[in-house]
């Protein structure tokens, strides 16, 4: 006799295939995060504003506002 | 200052090369993409700055850089992006750069941070000096750490040669007065093209100098170093005023500068102006750069100068990037004795006795102890 095909048992194919999707899209997440970490510091570090952090030093011997 | 594209904004300020997107900081924090536009933040972009350090006096608008690649308007503040940023640092012998009268026969420690005033065509170090300060793989070397390396490494002076210590003057002049501080000595090694009262400041901290003349014609320095000889005349004047011991180089390159005439109008001007005890060395031109087209200079030219540059009075001539016995000695001026022999950079013999010749006693022109 053919297996009857239950509503719960939909469901639990459903939920495998979703925490699948999520355990890929985690992995996925992960391995981009470990190739790209200067990217992901550059996003987060490089919006935080250090007032006075000019590139450089001040040089001697000029004249402003010329 | 920037390269545009539709949203994105390369800064090229510094070794970061932050690529920003719209409305994105750099690493520094500070400069950012505004619209598509390099800005940065309390910066003012209306204001012009005039950098005073060399002949060539830029004015630069707000993130422009000045010729030498190094120093830029920050809003109206000039800054320089080389400060304790070496691009070279390297034990010498003294003869290396050349000074024949500067403490012979001891180590030298050198140092370079990128960038030139001039863009000679002949130059011999342009993969260091013709390049901005981000194009380069440069070491964090603040002054302290160049006058412990060089305690360290048992050196009795500190070198700033290579590139043009003028255009990283702020970092020559602080590493030289904490080397005076600890008992080095300083030597600078330049092209001359800078203005007096930066060069006055910057004496009070250095002991010798070998300076370029690139040739004795005011063309030859247009043309082929985008500069101007007066300048580097008035330098040599200066220095010589403040007491640096200052040494002579010129380079000489077939059929540009290698007109005995003009060789002996320089040879006149340095022995009447400088003394004439002030050693002379002409250098051997090897293609370099972009003048790969022109052939290495004839030895005989080099020795056929050198015995010009005397006829005109001077009287410690020497030839360099060749070897040539006679013109890699000195000779007591007074009597002909021989008082260091040289080959190549190794001192062969020293005779002098307390800076004066062993046979007749003269004081030789020179820092020797």
């Amino acid at each position: 006799m053919r297996e009857k095909h239950t509503r719960s048992m939909v469901m639990t194919d459903r939920i495998n295939s979703r925490y699948r999707r999520i355990f890929l899209a985690a992995l996925l997440a992960l391995t981009a995060g470990a190739f790209s970490g200067s990217y992901v510091k550059k996003l987060f570090v490089s919006r935080k504003v250090k007032k006075g952090a000019l590139p450089g030093r001040k040089a001697m011997f000029f004249k402003s506002g010329i | 200052m920037g390269k545009k594209s539709k949203k994105f904004v390369l800064c090229d300020l510094c070794e970061e090369q932050c690529d920003l997107g719209d409305s994105e900081y750099g690493d520094c924090g500070v400069m950012l993409n505004e619209g598509g536009e390099l800005a940065g933040i309390g910066i003012a972009p209306d204001k012009k700055v005039k950098c005073e350090l060399c002949p060539k006096e830029c004015e630069l608008a707000n993130l422009e850089r000045g010729t030498c690649g190094v120093r830029y308007n920050a809003g109206g503040e000039l800054r320089t992006l080389v400060y304790g940023k070496a691009c070279a640092l390297h034990i010498d012998p003294m003869e290396k750069k050349p000074m024949f009268h500067f403490l012979p026969g001891t180590p030298i420690f050198s140092v370079a941070a990128p960038g030139c005033n001039l863009s000679c065509k002949f130059c011999q170090n342009w993969q260091i000096s013709q390049k901005n300060p981000e194009e380069l793989i440069n070491t964090d070397a603040p002054p302290q750490f160049i006058v412990d390396s060089a305690l360290k490494e048992g050196c009795r002076s500190i070198a700033y040669t290579y590139t043009e210590p003028v255009i990283f003057y702020e970092y020559a002049y602080e590493t030289a007065k904490l080397a005076s501080e600890n008992g080095l000595r300083n030597v600078m090694v330049t092209a001359g093209y800078i203005n007096e009262k930066p060069l006055r400041e910057l004496c009070r901290f250095i002991d010798g100098a070998n300076v370029d003349i690139k040739a004795f014609d005011d063309r030859f320095y247009r043309e082929i170093c985008d500069g101007s000889l007066a300048p580097v005349l008035r330098a040599l004047e200066v220095m010589n005023e403040e007491k640096v011991l200052i040494e002579i180089t010129n380079l000489i390159l077939p059929g540009l500068n290698d007109d005995m005439a003009k060789i002996s109008k320089m040879s006149r001007w340095i022995a009447e102006t400088l003394g004439e005890e002030t050693p002379m060395h002409f250098s051997r031109f090897s293609p370099e750069y972009q003048m790969l087209n022109l052939p290495p200079t004839p030895t005989e030219t080099l020795e056929t100068a050198a015995r010009v540059a005397k006829d005109a009075g001077l009287k410690h001539v020497y030839v360099g990037n060749m070897r040539s016995p006679e013109f890699e000695t000195t000779y007591c001026p007074a009597c002909g004795a021989v008082l260091i022999e040289r080959s190549g950079f190794r001192i062969v013999s020293n005779n002098l006795q307390n800076g004066t010749c062993h046979k007749c006693g003269k004081s030789i022109h020179g820092v020797w102890s």
